[in-house]
Order: C-alpha cells, then structure tokens, then sequence
C-alpha cells in the first residue's frame, strides 16, 4: 500500500498520523450537483483540518465554458452553502483556491482528455503532484463507460511516472441489475486495475457504520450472543422522510431497492452479520462482507410477493406540511410504477445466522429521518415473572442508530418502583453527541482520504458489487413477471402500505416503531 | 432549537470550608428542576453527557474572567461537569456560607431529540488552598470518567501539593506561554512531570500551539526526496518575538527545538547564552556529527511575544545541500513553508494561524488522557538546552 509517512520520524503524535503524497483529483461533473454538495465541501474540510498534502491541486471537468476563477467562486459559494463548517475561512480558502483549476470539455471528444492530460502535467511541474491522480466519475452512470474508454485512450489510465499511482472513483449506482453491475467491471478492468478502482458506497464512510464494526469487535461482551442462539431477528430501516429533491429523472428509473438496498442497506447487513475479519485491511473486511453476500439466500422470483412488499406514497402530510405524490413529483411518469417504498425478509444461510430472518425496509416520505439496525433478542427461556407483572414486558433490542441522535440503546426489563413486581422494558443508552466532544467528520472526507491514502478498506470490491446484485435482481425480476402494483399504496408521511405490517405480521412479529 | 439553563446557589458551612454534601445535593436537585420542562415539551429529552470532568484552578480575577470566557466556548463541546476552583478572600469570611454555584445547561441541535446537558460548578476557596482542592476533588467527579485538570496561570511549581493534585486527576494541562522565568520553569515542569510518571499526564497549550508548526513541517518530509535534509542537519535557526517591556518568553522556541532535537535523535552537548544575546546550542546527530542550534529573539507585536515566528534547517549532504524554512510572514497570521532542495522542484505552502484562542488548544489537550510521549520527549531535549548553560548564564534567565 502506498503510505508516503512510514519513514517521516516528524509524524509522531500528530494528528494527521498518515498524509497522502502530493496528488491532483480530476472530477469529472464538477458543475454538477454532487461536487457542490458533497464533493468540495469534503475537500475543503480535509484542507481546514490540515489533512491535505502540500499541492494537492482540484481539476473540475465538465462540459459548460468557465474560467478558472468562476469555478473557483461557484466552489466557494458551494463551501459557504453546504459545508459542516462555514463559512469559509478565509485563510485556508486562499491556500486551498490556488489549487482549484477547470478544464472545459465534453466526455466524448478524446481531444479535451489530451488537454487535461497537459493541464496534469503543468500541475506536476508546478505544484509537485509527481503523477499521482485520482479520477472521480461525478456523473450521471450513462456517462461512465465512456469516461473510462477516453481516459484509457488518453493514456490517462496508467500511472504518469514511475512510483506514481492513478486512482478511479466511480459512484453508485453501479449498474441497474447483475448482468449490467458485471459489464460494467469487465469494461472497468480492461482499462483499469481493480487496485485502481475505488467504487464509493458513502455509508461505509459513515463514523457510525464503522462503529458497529468497533461495538462488534472492540468488545468481548456481544460476540458470544450474536447469532442465532439468542437473536430472534434483525430490522434494519432507512427513512427518509425527503421525496425526490428535483432527481425524479434518475430516481423513476431507480426505484427503493436499486437507490438504497442494493448498496447501503445490504452494506448495513454485511456489518452486521458479518464474521470478524482476521485484520481490519482492506482484503479482509472485505472478503469477510462478500460471504456474507454469497450466503443470502436466493429469492425465487415467483414467491417473491412472499418475501417483498413494494410501495408508492401518494399524497399526504410531512412534518406538518403537505406534500405531492410520488407520481406527481417533476419528471415522474404519471403512471409510473417505481417503488418508492420497500419492506423484504432475506436469510442468510450459514452457521451464525441460520433460520434468522433480516428485516430491511426503506421509504421515502417516512413520517421522520432515521437509519437504525435493531437486534431482536429470543424471548427469555423460562418466563419467572407472568401475568400483569409481565405484561409490558418485552424481549431485549439492541438498536443500532445511525442517524440522527447516533448512538446505541439496549432495551432492558426493570422492576417499576412499588411494593409489586411489575416489570417495564427502559432503555440504556449510549449517544455518539454525548460521549465525544469532537464533531464526525462527513462520509466523503473520510472516502476521499483513504483512497488519496490507497486504503480500500471502505470501498467495494468487485465480487462484493456483483455479489449484493444477485439478490436484488432476482427480485427485479420477480417483480417484473408478477402482476404490476397498485399505486399509490401510502401516504406520505407514513410508515408505509399496510402490506408491510401484514407481511411482518404473518411471522409473528411487528416494525419497531423507530 | 431548545437550551436551557439552571443555576442555583450553594450554602454551605460558613467559613472557608466546602460543604461537598450541600453541593451534591444540589446538583441532584438541578435535575428535578421545573426549568428542564421546556425541552420534555418540545418531544427533547435532557441528557447528562460522558465525556470528561474538567477541574479548573485559576490563581487570580484576571484569570477567573479568561476561564469565564474559556467556559462559554468550551460549553458547545459539553465536558459533562466542569468545576471550577475561583480563589476569593471573602472565602475566609467566618460568617460567610455561599459555598458555591452549580449549574447545568442543556441545548438540542436541530432535529435532534436529545439534549445533551453538562453541570458546571463554581467553588469560592481562600487563596492558596491547595489541600482544600485536593480533598474536595475527588467527591466531586463523576465516576468512570477522566478527569483533567486546567491551570490557566503559573501553577506554583515545586509545590509538594500540587503534585498531590495532579494524582488526583489524569491530566494536567498548564500554560507555559504565561510563565514569568519561562526557561528556569521548564526545568522544573520537566521536573515535575518526571515525579508524575504515570499517575498523571502532563500538557501544555504552549506545546499545543505548535500543532500547525508540527505539522507543516513535518509535511515537508512526506515527499520522499527530501527526506534525505533530516539526516543531514547542519544548522536550525529559529526566532521567537519579543515586546520591548514584556517578559522574555523563549518557551515556545526552547519546545519546538526540543521537538527536532528530540525527532531526529540528537543528543544535546553545549549551550550558551550571551545576556539578552542569541541562545546557541550544540547537539549531535546520530551519525556523529554536530549540528549548531540558534534561538533568537526579534521585535514583534504584544500578542507574539513568545511566539514562534520562524524555523530553519540547513543541510549539506556531500555536494547536495537543502533548506527547510517556516516562518510567520506578512501579518504574522500565516505560516509558510518553503523548501528549495538541490535537485527538486522547490516547494511552497502555507497555512492561516491565528494565535490560538485558549478554548481550541485547549479542545485539543482535552482530547487523550494518555501521557505525550513526544510532548515529553520534546521537553526534556528543551529542559536539556538549558541545564547544558553555565551556572551564571542560567542565573541570569
Ligand atoms: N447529487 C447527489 O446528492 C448524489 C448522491 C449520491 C450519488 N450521486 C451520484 O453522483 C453522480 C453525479 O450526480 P449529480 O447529481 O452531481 O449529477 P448532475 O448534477 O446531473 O451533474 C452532472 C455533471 O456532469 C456534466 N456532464 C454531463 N454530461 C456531460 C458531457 N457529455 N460532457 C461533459 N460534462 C458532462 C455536467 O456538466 P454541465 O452541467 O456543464 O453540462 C455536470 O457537471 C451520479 O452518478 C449520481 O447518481 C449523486
């Protein structure tokens, strides 16, 4: 792995205990959206916290004509807007602009590659990046494919120097099914190496989705119950309680289960099901996650209403506010039938999990926000207390909560003061904004460190990509051949169709209420 | 938004002693507090943090107003309980019994359904009464949590006392920026961190306001070609600001050359130092060789006296030679780093650096309880510097 700080006696005790070397990020779709909201305002924190190294140069690449300098301010009022920190400070902004440059051209004219690659080899001479490049596909995905075959055309696809390194960060979706996801790394790795493909999940990036790997693994306590002796099921939920926010073009086309299981939510499963990693490197986290990927039990398409429950919001309230419906959203075809909504049970078949079903629902226009993995503990074996001492007794969850008020909660029994024994469940809680007096940095800050760092670990590989596919496809296609929904089928501002609490039901159990 | 906050008076024993009970019970009492009403209305549930119990000792007024200000800032960060030592002669009044203040705010960021609270308590002690604090310390923490111990002023070093405190917390974090004989201190703060060993970590935000100096410098030797400078040093230079009427402060230059000597493994042999003249140190390398060591100190503006305002290293490898420099350039509130190295594109950066307020570098030291290994080590090639002077030449410091 490439690590420029092992050797630098300088580095002890500070805080920034590894510093990439000297590099250009190229973002391919640096007008657009995800480079003003997520992109820049990542870099420019690194830049703040002092994590950048010296020369680390930006080249924006997209098709409108612009000077340099009018990125530069589109970028600053990006930072102003939407940075966890603002507004900007205007000593690291002078610093950190005299590395932000533009090269206008369109993805499918090879000769604007030719142009960047001066413009690359002008910021090696003057800036000291010494060849070391990322390349981040901030685009719609219709685009990837022909990024990639220019840059290999360009010759941009291998390193520049020797010693040097070129890196390729490609965003989700990846793919729209498995044969597609599989394509889609074939045409990658004709050009490019897998080492050289850093395929972003930002969930992974999350500080509170690695920190179910350190609850996990970091304490002796929960191991020895985690499986399917003491645990009766897993939910995992991720509401939003956001419709569209203007992306009805690309979210009509995706749907629920391609925008969010297939990558986050499944990422969520892996960590938690997952079998502790031999080392927290790269291979191993990861080889770790793809078992767990093999070991879903396939869905066959014809019993998937069994295993699935889709949904569509029609109109309703959020937050005290009226809201539209799916299908009257912009760029929404009136009678579109993309879920917006989705509840589905997977089993994981292997030693650990066996016979343990995985709730995972997701939704927009949930009633709030909130992403949590809660672990339902088996009811006690021999029930000591009975009748109305018990009766608002319930068994043990462990909620995992990523977001908001991040933290973890275990609900126990307790007696209620008084001279009877009667029980109630209460919460023992521990909460990320109460323990720490640090602010957690965003998802990208991290994702875009540790692959300037070449550290893999939080990005997907290849078999993984391909692996979280299958499932998803095979109900793809059950829900194609099944008869189409009929949407709308909740409202919005509510915890989703009816069908979602019948199909938990039927298995004796409820949806938390999150 | 919700924030509240409460606050209620201790009455305590009269006279100069601390009713701890009394304080306790109040704390306790601050949690049934009508006041605490208005968040459980807005859905937002009052929540005690876990963070750390931070003890505070201030000597004088001035230094009461500067934690005051400290203490707001460091509100946002919620420590879970500060407590805060506020020397007072009215303490000794026999009829006087206002022990104390307790507190507690609480403040729910946005959409969020907790509201994190931290409880401040405000303690009046006679001057001087260092064995009062010590006693009273220990009831007073939350349990499991680490507790540290902030002495904005001079601490009285040599105080058998104050080493009795500092075991009874994990961290003591002192300010040598306001210490009057700066470089006779560090001999003893060295000393006193000797006597701690483990039982107690030592900081100082003197050492904290080097972090960007740190890592700017060390920034410099990630590109591999240079790394070949370290090796290599034949001379480092540094130069620290001085305001005619204010205290000569070198601690700031002494910490940072004690860093490089302490990094690169030399070992310090002579120094020298003329009245009010140049400060001139000989230390070794590792190979045998000698490197000269210069602190001078220049005229700058009352808020750097003290501070660190440039770094050199020259080195000469057989036919190659480089130069590493830092220095506060234009208002002084910009660090810029540049390299020139036979043979290698040369390299410039810089970084915006205030003067850092109390609250951040403090921020900073609050953050580990462990020992500083390099902090230590850095200051004990500092303390070297000084005790290598003669006899006269330390008198006269
Ligand atoms: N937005 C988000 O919050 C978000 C979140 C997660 C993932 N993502 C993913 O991130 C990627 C980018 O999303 P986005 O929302 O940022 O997209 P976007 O706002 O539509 O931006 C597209 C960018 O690509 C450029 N572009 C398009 N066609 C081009 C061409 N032929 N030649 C040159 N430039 C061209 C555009 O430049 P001009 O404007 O100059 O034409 C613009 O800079 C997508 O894969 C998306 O799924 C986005």
């Amino acid at each position: 792995m490439q690590s420029a700080t092992v050797e630098n006696p300088l580095r002890a005790g500070l805080d920034a205990e590894r510093m990439p070397p000297p590099c250009a990020v190229v973002i391919f779709g640096a007008s657009g959206d995800l480079t003003r909201r997520k992109l820049m305002p990542a870099l420019y924190n690194l830049a703040l916290e002092g994590l950048l190294p010296a020369g680390f140069t930006v080249v924006g690449f997209a098709r409108r004509a612009m000077a340099p300098s009018e990125f530069r301010a589109q970028i600053r009022d990006a930072i102003n807007q939407f940075s966890r920190r603002r507004p900007v400070d205007p000593g690291t902004w002078e610093a950190f602009e005299q590395g932000i440059t533009y090269v206008q051209g369109t993805f499918q004219d090879v000769a604007d590659y030719a142009r960047l690659d001066q413009e690359l080899r002008r910021i090696d001479r003057e800036r000291g990046t010494r060849g070391n490049r990322i390349f981040y596909l901030a685009t719609p995905p219709t685009q990837y494919e022909t990024i990639i075959d220019n840059l290999g055309r360009a010759g941009l696809n291998v390193p520049a120097e020797p010693g040097s390194w070129t890196r390729l960060i490609i965003e989700k979706p990846f793919g729209r099914d498995y044969q597609s996801a599989v394509a889609l790394n074939d045409h990658l790795l004709r050009i490019f190496a897998e080492e050289q493909i850093f395929r972003i999940d930002h969930y992974l990036g999350k500080e509170t989705v690695q920190n179910v790997l350190a609850f996990r693994f970091a304490n002796g306590i929960f191991e020895p119950i985690w499986n399917r002796n003491y645990i009766d099921h897993v939910q995992i939920t991720v509401a939003e309680s956001l419709g569209l926010e203007g992306r009805g073009d690309y979210y009509d086309q995706a749907g629920a289960l391609r925008d969010m299981v297939q990558n986050h939510m499944l990422q969520l499963l892996c960590v938690t099901a997952m079998e502790p990693p031999i080392a927290f490197e790269a291979d191993a986290v990861r080889d770790e996650k793809v078992k767990v990927l093999r070991a879903i039990r396939q869905i066959d398409p014809k019993r998937v209403n069994e295993m699935t429950v889709r949904g569509q919001y029609g109109p309703g309230w959020v937050g005290g506010q009226p809201v539209p419906g799916y299908r009257e959203e912009p760029n929404v075809a009136p009678n579109s039938v993309t879920e917006t909504y989705v509840a589905l049970k997977l089993f994981i078949d292997n030693w650990r999990w066996a016979g343990v079903p995985f709730y995972l629902r997701t939704g927009k226009r949930m009633p709030r926000r909130v992403t949590e993995i809660a672990i339902q503990f088996k009811h006690v074996p021999h029930p000591l207390f009975r009748g109305p001492a018990a009766a608002s007794m319930e068994p043990n969850v462990l909620a995992i909560r990523i977001q908001p008020d991040e933290g973890i909660s275990l609900k126990i029994a307790a007696k209620v003061p008084g001279p009877l024994i009667r029980l109630r469940s209460v919460n023992m809680g521990f909460l990320y904004g109460t323990s720490f007096m640090v602010e957690s940095p965003d998802a990208y800050e991290r994702l875009l460190l540790d692959c300037m760092l070449g550290d893999s670990t939080l990005f997907t590989r290849r078999d993984e990509t391909e692996a979280a596919w299958r499932p998803i496809t095979a109900i793809l296609k059950g829900w194609a051949e099944a008869p189409p929904p009929r949407f709308p089928n909740y409202e919005a501002g509510t915890w989703g169709p009816r069908e979602a609490d019948e199909f938990i039901a039927r298995d004796g159990r409820a949806w938390r209420q999150p | 938004m919700g924030e509240v906050d409460i606050t209620r008076d201790v009455h305590g024993f009269p006279g100069p002693n601390v009713d701890v009970e009394a304080i306790e019970r109040e704390l306790a009492n601050l949690w049934k507090a009508p006041e605490l009403g208005s968040l459980t209305q807005a859905e937002v549930v009052p929540v005690r943090t876990s963070v750390l119990n931070l003890v505070v000792v201030a000597s004088g007024h001035a230094g009461a107003a500067r934690i005051a200000r400290t203490v707001s800032w460091l509100s946002v960060h919620h420590p879970s309980r500060l407590i805060v030592f506020v020397p007072d002669w009215s303490a000794t009044d026999p009829t006087r019994d206002l022990d104390a203040q307790v507190s507690t705010h609480c403040s729910a960021a946005p959409e969020a359904h907790v509201a994190p609270c931290f409880e401040r308590v405000i303690i009046t002690v006679p001057p001087g009464a260092l064995d009062l604090i010590v006693s009273v310390i220990p009831s007073l923490v939350l349990p499991d949590l680490p507790t540290f111990l902030w002495w904005p002023e001079p601490p009285p070093l040599g105080e058998p006392n104050l080493v009795r405190l500092a075991r009874a917390v994990d961290r003591l974090v002192v300010d040598s920026r306001g210490f009057t004989r700066a470089a006779a201190s560090l001999v003893r703060l060295h000393e006193l961190c000797r006597q701690l060993g483990d039982d107690c970590a030592l900081s100082d935000l003197n050492w904290a306001c080097l972090a960007p100096w740190r890592a700017l410098t060390a920034q410099a030797f990630d590109v591999a070609e240079h790394r070949w400078v370290l090796d290599a040093v034949t001379r480092l230079t540094v130069q620290y600001g001085y305001t005619r009427g204010a205290a000569d402060s070198p601690a700031q230059a002494l910490l940072f050359v004690g860093w490089v000597t302490s990094r690169l493994g030399w070992e310090v042999v002579a120094a020298e130092r003329a009245n009010r003249g140049p400060w001139r140190v000989t230390a070794r390398r590792p190979d045998g060789a000698h490197v000269a060591i210069e602190l001078h100190r220049i005229p700058a503006p009352p808020a750097f006296n003290g501070a660190l305002l440039s770094g050199v290293l020259q080195a000469r490898d057989g036919r190659r030679s480089g130069e590493f420099r830092a220095e506060r350039v234009d208002d002084l509130e910009t660090i810029r780093v540049t390299v020139g190295i036979d043979g290698v594109p040369p390299v410039s950066y810089a970084m915006r650096s205030r003067g850092a307020d109390d609250g951040s570098l403090l921020m900073q030291e609050l953050r580990s309880v462990d020992r500083d290994g390099v902090y230590e080590e850095a200051l004990t090639a500092a303390r070297r510097c000084v005790a290598a002077l003669g006899k006269d030449e330390r008198a006269r410091l």
